[in-house]
């Protein structure tokens, strides 16, 4: 742990997910004004005191929607991680102890589930459902829940040709004990590892959604949703893109960078 | 005294970590002349593959020269450029690495592997190369040729593709080669004829080589002079013919005391206190492990000259008591000792009833997992029947693909038998899908990967009480707990400790105090001593013993090892491909009638041992064992002792070979004895006259 | 070698025709009478049977998928139902445009992630690495929509304006007017493929560099270009193809929200056009064409590695 603290990309990346996080939570009552409140004396004007991040075209605050926005990005990113973890962690332990036709079965559907483009999977499946958050966070959760299925299943894996996994059977443990209490205290770091990182690409495919109007709906907006809609005077008016792209990319940036920094700490530590 | 080949000066290794800096090797001192093996020999974390590392500057990350020099000739390898090390490497120093697997790459034909180095240094053209490294394919006995050479490293069998290895570093004429371990991870046989190969090297090509290895009895057979590594200083050093027959340092002492040889008597009998966690910086590394430690083995070591070019660290050196290792006379290589040969016939057990009784056990590997390398499905158990009695420890021996890892698997429930029975007690175990408890109980094994058959994140108590909770369903009371770890050895303290921050002899003794726990009737120990250094064999031998007195256990015994097998079996059963060839007790691997494959067991081994009788010789390893035939016997196309075609038709009978001992071959066992006599032993008759 | 060849292929078909079902399935599951969304909500009951009739919607699903599969296997997907046309030929014009962008963004990500995975690599602990790397871990976490958007706000109107925000015709107007328009387009795709691609390379590039064999290399006393060139890449490309075929998936992703920033005329528009207007027969066409084209993709990825390395050659022969 000490090696990790030291590390100055952990401890950024670390501070800024931080201050995304309580930055959101507090939107309430760091914003200064509501949301979708409308300033028609002050359309368009770029940053200043009284609109820090400036106005758009209906003279709504940025910087109170960015932090808004940001309440419905970790929303849906932490939900559809959920997801996520919910089906592949035990999908993708399951697979791994049992092999043979168990794993066989599960890995070939999500096999299938991935030999969708990323993007027309989510698609498709918002079209039938309906554009909302709930939906949203359902599609990007399906359309990952096969990778962290196969990163919990290699975790697993790894763990599971372990000679103490087989020192249990022997002794006549049975599967449940096993995989609870043998196999998955063994396997966390990948998995939170992979955490950090599916957290990251769920925010950047439902914020791509967003961006595409599949998701939350108008006044609602995040930040992708923010990008798109001042796309036809975003050159006239560049502070209501350049505030949300700021907003995303160093949320996902941290936490690519944090998943990168613990996965070389776990690494460093196998070998030590 | 001229500039040596090789000069190692005052060498001190050290590794950069999270903690600050470990120093692996310090003040390490020694030459290599030409025409000379040096042996650097040494436990696990001895630091010798350091040295190997540092003198090829390829010293991983973290790792740095403290102090010192290296000299090749009079040129400091330490301070050379890049350039120079270019010029140098491979021309005038080769290496042979440990795994030949890995060593070769895998996407480049071996052709290529084997010339590129020729045409970099030799400045000779491609066809040049080509039948150089056509004659350097015949040097290290490889046939095939052109075929070879078109060959991908993975088409060729490890034995193979170390020989290739040992061609690519021959095929600059070097002065010096470095040799790490080039045979740890070959089957016996295997490791014998390389070791064959090298030895023939020697004699013909006048090779200078630093050759390091934890394997005793091949330093013993290959090395002129030996230098002696424990935490990363020399103990001792000097001839090898003075060092290994009259030891000067308690550590080399008790090091030849702890092996195990194929002749001679049981060994093991100095008794060291058990292996400490780390050795200590200053004075004598070894001497928390000494019987004979006092206060001033603290200080500093100095290395004090015994004898002309003999150089021993140990303070008491003087003091020591005599010591003297009967070697079989290694410098002549071949002689045996007399008296051996006698039929000193191991008093048979009584008749004891069978704890385990297996019928006709069949085993095939799944399709799927073979698929890859062929298409046949192979049986890797065959038909196997053999009884395992109460208190005795029963060895299955065999190479690597024999089945006797699966027979232990079967036997625990970790494999699934396809047809036959093993009967515990009263019960057929072998189609059940899960075991009851008071089976398993009864049934405990110990692993070959000791490390990894213990969670590393549970505390060593956790572990300890499992079975308890397990089998009883009930704590383990403290007193319980202390007491089991008190039994191996440990003190009660490491009942706190994550199993993942123990040495390799602490956690080996908490893997088997978990097997003894429950009191089992039966301990299977899976290659339980391959990945034991020297110095622990013995000890856990001891007291495996010990507990088999303590328990009245059975222990089945899987093992490649002979000269361990012969200091703890009481019955042997030999496998070949999942067939049963011989079962007797210990004397069979002891002395004619051997069954042919048994024969080449005890000849690798011997012959590992530089005590091969030089009148026999088996046929080398060339390829890899190809599928046997439908009928016939499976050993056919290794067999030195061939009859013709009826071993290939016919699969051989039972023949018994005397009380409690079967031979399956068509030889007669009679025909076998005379001749196995014969030709293992004119020598002694020989000497004997002059 | 030929058997796994036909395997592969034999294996890439049940794909194509699971996805066309799964798609074919979701698109019945769309809300609203698709006879109604066509006449309008002030349509009588007689009309919309009619048309129902006429369209064929009133046989069991499973006939009309087949009916539907035949077409698609001779091009012929269905009419629009706004645009009144069939679908096919808009889908073909619209289709090579998007390849064209793919081919080329495909082209930058396969040379600009290589290379620098193999920059990285073999400068690993310097500071170039340490910076590149830091780069390439952010360039992961850049959306295309953002890409897109600073691309534009940079050389198309914003900062400077060298390059058209939109506007893509094919190559009517010559090539170098195609390639100015596909210049930030193409990038905008390039950008988060080129990092993760980098990183996974560099990550294979080092663990070569260590590897056992690499070291015999070495100490043959070969130069260190002969060892990189000959003994590193062909083993550490193998995971680095196998993951930039893979990420044609995410790609072909991408390239619908490229296509709506630049106004692109390509197969992600016109899907995204399908859907806003429920036009199903071009939305079941787009996103079956999408999934056949990743599919090939991935066999094609396949080919590649096999073709790089020795060893799986052997295995599957």
């Amino acid at each position: 742990m000490k090696a990790l603290a030291k590390d100055p990309l952990f401890v950024v990346a670390l501070a800024v997910l931080t201050l995304h996080v309580v930055l959101a939570l507090l939107a309430t009552h760091v914003a200064p004004y509501p949301f979708d409140q409308m300033h028609y004396d002050a359309a368009m004007k770029p940053p200043s005191t009284t609109y820090w991040f400036g106005t758009d075209r209906y003279g709504r605050d940025v910087f109170s929607r960015v932090l808004y926005g940001g309440q419905i990005t970790l929303a849906f990113g932490f939900g559809a991680v959920a997801v996520c973890f919910l089906v592949g962690l035990p999908a993708g332990l399951i697979a791994a102890y049992f092999g043979g036709i168990v794993d066989q079965v599960i890995m070939r559907i999500m096999d299938v589930l991935m030999s969708f483009p990323t993007l027309l999977l989510g698609l498709l499946i918002l079209i039938i459902a309906g554009p909302n958050l709930v939906n949203l966070i359902l599609a990007v959760g399906l359309v990952y829940c096969p990778r962290t299925t196969r990163v919990v299943r290699s975790a697993a894996l790894a763990v599971r040709q372990s000679t103490f996994i087989e020192a249990a059977q022997v002794r006549g443990e049975r599967a449940p004990y096993i995989i609870v209490r043998e196999l998955l205290p063994c396997a966390w770091g990948p998995i939170i590892v992979e955490f950090c990182i599916r957290l990251g690409y769920a925010i950047l495919l439902g914020a791509s959604f967003n961006y595409l109007g599949l998701g939350v709906q108008p006044p609602a907006a995040d930040w992708g949703a923010l990008v798109q809609e001042a796309r036809s005077y975003m050159v006239r008016a560049p502070w209501t893109v350049i505030f949300p792209i700021i907003f995303i990319s160093t949320l996902v940036a941290s936490l690519h960078l944090l998943g990168d920094a613990l996965d070389e700490w776990l690494k460093e530590g196998d070998v030590a | 005294m001229p500039d040596a080949l090789l000069g190692v000066d005052a060498l001190s290794i050290a590794y950069r970590s999270a903690k600050g800096e470990t120093r692996v090797v310090r003040d390490l001192t020694f030459r290599i002349d030409e025409g000379e093996i040096v042996g650097l020999v040494g436990e696990s974390g001895s630091g010798k593959t350091s040295v190997a590392l540092a003198l090829l500057n390829y010293l991983p990350r973290g790792g740095r020269v403290v102090t010192g020099d290296i000299r090749y000739r009079d040129q400091s390898l330490l301070t050379a450029s890049r350039r120079e090390l270019r010029r140098i490497h491979g021309r005038r120093i080769a290496h042979i690495a440990q795994d030949p697997a890995s060593s070769l790459n895998p996407a480049l034909r071996v052709g290529l592997q084997l010339e590129e180095g020729m045409l970099r240094h030799l400045g000779i053209s491609t066809a040049e190369a080509r039948n150089r490294a056509l004659a350097l394919l015949e040097e290290v006995h490889l046939r095939g040729g052109e075929r070879i050479l078109q060959a991908y490293p993975h088409m060729l069998s490890g034995g193979m593709q170390q020989r290739i290895c040992i061609a690519m570093a021959l095929a600059c004429d070097p002065d010096l080669i470095v040799m790490d371990e080039p045979t740890t991870g070959l089957d016996a046989s295997t490791e014998a004829a390389i070791f064959d190969l090298l030895r023939e090297l020697k004699a013909h090509r006048r090779l200078s080589v630093l050759f390091i290895s934890h394997n005793l009895a091949a330093v013993r057979g290959m090395a002129d002079r030996v230098v002696i590594l424990y935490g990363g200083r020399c103990m001792e050093h000097g001839p090898t013919t003075t060092v290994f027959v009259r030891p000067l340092h308690r550590y080399t002492q008790m090091l030849l005391n702890s092996l195990p040889t194929m002749r001679g008597a049981a060994t093991g009998d100095i008794d060291m206190p058990w292996q400490a966690a780390r050795a200590p910086a200053e004075g004598c590394p070894f001497r928390d492990r000494c019987d004979l430690a006092q206060p001033e083995c603290g200080q500093e070591q100095v290395l004090v000259e015994v004898a002309p070019a003999h150089g021993s660290a140990c303070r008491r050196w003087q003091e020591l008591p005599a010591f003297t290792v009967t070697v079989p006379n290694a410098a002549n290589g071949g002689d045996s000792v007399p008296g051996d040969w006698n039929d000193n016939d191991v008093p048979s057990p009584p008749g004891r009833e069978a704890v385990i009784a297996v019928r006709e056990l069949t085993h095939r590997y799944r399709n799927s997992l073979l698929a890859a390398h062929s298409r046949a499905t192979r049986l890797s158990l065959d038909k196997v029947s053999f009884e395992l009695r109460a208190g005795e420890v029963l060895a299955i021996i065999g190479e690597s693909g024999s089945g006797k890892t699966t027979m232990a698997r079967c036997l625990v429930g970790l494999a699934q038998p396809h047809s036959g029975s093993i009967v515990v007690g009263a019960t057929d175990v072998a189609a059940l899908r899960r075991r009851p408890l008071a089976i398993a109980r009864n049934l405990q094994i110990v692993f070959q990967n000791i490390a990894g058959s213990l969670h590393p994140r549970k505390r060593v108590g956790t572990i300890l009480e499992r079975p308890f909770l397990l089998y009883e369903r009930r704590h383990a009371t403290d007193d319980q707990l202390r007491d089991l770890a008190h039994s191996v050895g440990l003190r009660a303290e490491m009942l706190e400790k994550r199993s993942g921050r123990l040495s390799g002899g602490e956690r080996q003794r908490v893997a088997l105090a978990r097997a003894f726990a429950p009191r089992p009737a039966v301990i299977v120990l899976d290659e339980a001593f391959s990945a034991l250094d020297v110095s622990m064999k013995m000890k856990v031998r001891n007291l495996l013993q010990q507990k088999q007195s303590e328990l009245s256990a059975s222990y089945l015994l899987i093992s490649h090892d002979l000269p361990l097998v012969r200091s703890m079996a009481d019955r042997v059963l030999v496998l070949f491909q999942g067939w049963v060839c011989e079962v007797g007790q210990r004397r069979i691997i002891e002395a004619p009638p051997y069954h042919p494959y048994t024969e080449t067991l005890v000849w690798s081994a011997l012959a590992l041992e530089s005590l091969k009788p030089s009148t026999f010789e088996l046929r080398p390893e060339t390829s890899a064992d190809t599928g046997t035939g439908a009928a016939g016997c499976r050993f056919h196309q290794r067999c030195p002792r061939k009859l013709g075609t009826i071993c290939e038709r016919e699969a051989p009978p039972q023949r018994q070979a005397g009380p409690d001992h079967t031979i399956a071959c068509h030889i007669p066992v009679a025909e076998l004895a005379t001749l196995q006599h014969a030709e293992w032993l004119p020598r002694r008759g020989a000497e004997a006259v002059s | 070698m030929l058997k796994f060849l036909a395997a592969r292929i034999v294996y890439t078909l049940a794909v194509l025709v699971a996805v066309s079902a799964l798609v074919f399935v979701v698109t019945e599951l769309l809300p609203g009478n698709v006879a109604t969304m066509i006449l309008g909500t002030d349509a009588t009951a007689e009309d919309i049977a009619r048309l129902t009739r006429l369209m064929g919607l009133d046989q069991p699903p499973a006939q009309r998928f087949i009916h539907w599969l035949g077409g698609v296997i001779q091009g012929d997907f269905g009419e629009s139902l706004r645009m009144q046309r069939p679908v096919g030929p808009i889908l073909a014009g619209r289709l090579a445009n998007s390849l064209v962008l793919a081919g080329i963004a495909f082209a930058m990500v396969a040379v600009g992630g290589l290379a620098l995975g193999l920059v990285t690599a073999l400068n690993e602990g310097t500071r170039l690495d340490r910076v590149l790397s830091t780069l390439a871990a952010i360039g992961t976490s850049l959306p295309e929509f953002v890409t897109g958007t600073v691309l534009i706000l940079i050389f198309a109107g914003g900062l400077f304006s060298v390059l058209p925000p939109s506007g893509y015709d094919g190559f009517r107007d010559g090539t170098v007017d195609a390639l100015r328009h596909l210049a930030l387009p193409a990038c905008a795709l390039a950008v988060i493929l080129t990092a993760y691609v980098g990183r996974v390379t560099r990550t294979s590039v080092i663990d070569a560099l260590r590897s056992d064999y690499v070291r015999t290399a070495r100490l043959k006393g070969l130069s260190e270009r002969t060892v990189v060139l000959r003994h590193v890449l062909p083993n550490a490309l193998v995971p680095a193809v196998t993951v930039l075929f893979m990420n044609l998936g995410w790609m072909f992703g991408g390239i619908v929200v490229v296509e709506e920033i630049f106004v692109f005329p390509g197969i992600g528009r016109l899907m995204l056009f399908g859907i806003a207007e429920r036009d199903w027969p071009v939305i079941q066409a787009c996103a079956v064409v999408i999934a056949a084209v990743y599919v090939f993709g991935n066999l094609l990825g396949d080919l590649a590695v096999l073709a790089i390395n020795p060893r799986l050659r052997e295995w599957t022969a």
